[in-house]
């Protein structure tokens, strides 16, 4: 394929131990506009834990966009990916825009990926593919949260198509999950009862983790429901791990609910939990 | 899409394994109804009327789809294809009670049919289900039904989508107030929408299937913590 420059980003990360068993960046290749600089190590309870941020110099995703992202992470290796800030998909006049993601975790891994949320704009349409390959013994916090389009612009399920779809298998190729949405508010309005109601923000979360783990999560994990928050917790099969969904009426509630999730992900597997979020986040 | 072959004979037998009487044990099930119902999400005539069109949704972006693929690979006798429509569907079932309902009724029919109607095709069904070569989901066992009775693809998709808002009205029936005249009323008032979501979702492929419904999974979910237990989960 052939894009203009800008227009295909590529971002390809390999995260392994070093002697001290710090998790460090050895692998970075990036093709703007996807931008990582380098892996901070700020998390005070997981002094060794790669921290990286993906930032775009583009902006918004845009028409005709193409991403590609390859994320390996090492045996025994610990890694936290996040956003610098919201993506907002653009209006689009003649395409989509389009994101594959990779992201493996090999024997004894941990990966919390809890990137801001995503803003599809009026008439945008976006669609990803993310695969998740996990070894049994890794461990995975994959999240994703979505707006219904720049509400305070007046934008609310504006959008024309909005579609990821979450693949997880195992290195085997034995698939463990899948979860796919496809948002197109002209054939079913995200605002029926069913779906959304009334709320406009929706949070997806796939977490992976031994059977052990799992099982104390779930003990934990109750359904709630209010005006304006609901979160519901789906037991994967042979307790391979937990499908959460969040919806609610902004996007705080939701972040606040997964960063709660991952802290206690974090506390079973890794005896910590999360420090305080930064106040300019 | 494609024109149905049915015959009389054929739609017979449809309506024969589509009605609740059939045992596959579907009114052991509510589809979360029951959950929805004790934590108060659903509590009227409206509120259910609303869970059933987010059901039959559902099952039209995900079940119904398996449906087609399993029927025509089926149809063709490639059951390679079938097969990994069984699992593919299987997959996108993430709750245990949706797991448990697709195939525990999957088993039962698959077991019926090679009982009472023995084909090539539904003797080798059964014994893949049986050896775990596939996992015999309810609309993949539906589509063998469909194949081995004759039925054509538009009038098994009218059955399954029958079935997804019989079984939930009948839950309905012993969860709340509910009248027969009502819950009848609701059934033919949701009737037109299943042409509907065939002409929306019936062309799509099996690498199309989504499962995005997060009302109907917080039932879901609520009902494997809920208290009340008519139905199983």
């Amino acid at each position: 394929m052939t894009l203009a420059r800008g227009k295909y980003g590529v971002l390809e990360m390999g995260f392994e131990q070093d002697s001290l068993g710090r998790t460090v960046l050895r692998h970075l290749h990036r093709e703007v506009p996807l931008i990582v600089q380098q892996a901070l190590y700020f998390d005070e309870s997981l002094p060794t834990m790669a921290c990286v941020y993906i930032l775009s110099s583009g902006g918004p995703n845009l028409d005709g966009d193409r991403f590609e992202v390859e994320v390996e992470l090492g045996k025994e290796t610990m890694a936290h990916i996040s956003t610098g800030a919201a993506t907002v998909i653009a209006s689009m006049e003649h395409d989509c825009a389009r994101q594959r993601q990779s992201i493996t975790l090999d024997e004894g891994a941990y990966l919390e990926w809890l990137p801001r949320p995503m803003i599809p704009c009026a008439h945008s349409r976006y669609g990803s593919t993310t695969e998740l390959i996990v070894a049994p013994s890794a461990t995975l916090i994959f999240s994703e949260v979505v707006a219904c389009g720049r509400l305070h612009s007046g934008e609310c399920f504006d959008y024309d198509d909005f579609s990821p779809s979450t693949l997880v298998c195992r290195p085997s190729g034995e698939v463990v999950v899948r979860d796919a949405l496809r948002l197109i508010p002209s054939h079913h309005s995200p605002t029926h009862w069913a779906l959304l109601g009334e709320h406009t923000h929706f949070g997806s979360v796939v977490i992976i983790s031994p059977a052990k783990v799992t099982a104390q999560l779930y003990a934990e994990l109750h359904p709630e429901v209010t005006e304006e928050f609901s979160l519901s917790v789906a037991r994967l099969a042979e307790d391979a791990g937990l499908i959460v969904r969040l919806t609610g009426l902004g996007s705080e509630r939701i972040l606040r609910a997964i960063r709660s999730l991952c802290s206690l992900l974090r506390f079973h597997t890794k005896g910590v939990t999360l420090p305080r979020e930064f106040p300019w986040r | 899409m494609c024109s149905d072959t049915s015959t009389l004979l054929s739609l017979f037998r449809l309506a024969w394994i589509s009605d609740s009487a059939f045992p596959v044990g579907s009114f052991s099930f509510s589809m979360g109804l029951e959950g929805a119902v004790e934590s108060g999400l659903v509590g009227d005539a409206s509120t259910l009327e609303e869970y059933v069109v987010g059901l039959l949704y559902n099952a039209a972006e995900c079940d119904c789809i398996a449906l087609i693929e399993a029927f025509r690979a089926a149809s063709n006798g490639d059951h390679s294809r079938l097969v990994d429509a069984d699992h593919r569907l299987l997959s996108f079932k993430s709750s245990h009670e949706a797991r448990a309902m697709t195939t525990k009724m999957g088993g039962r029919l698959a077991g019926l049919l090679r009982s009472i109607c023995p084909t090539a095709l539904t003797e080798e069904f059964y014994r893949w289900g049986a050896e775990g070569v596939t996992p015999t989901t309810y609309p993949v066992a539906q589509a063998v039904a469909g194949v081995a009775l004759g039925v054509g693809e538009r009038s098994l998709y009218a059955a399954h989508l029958y079935g997804v808002a019989n079984t939930a009205l009948s839950a309905a029936m012993r969860l709340m107030r509910l009248s027969h005249y009502t819950s009848q009323e609701i059934l033919y008032r949701l009737s037109p929408l299943c042409e509907e979501l065939y002409n929306l979702y019936g062309g799509l492929s099996i690498e199309d299937m989504t499962s995005f419904a997060p009302t109907l999974e917080l039932a879901l979910s609520l009902h494997e913590r809920g208290k009340s237990r008519l139905f199983m989960n």
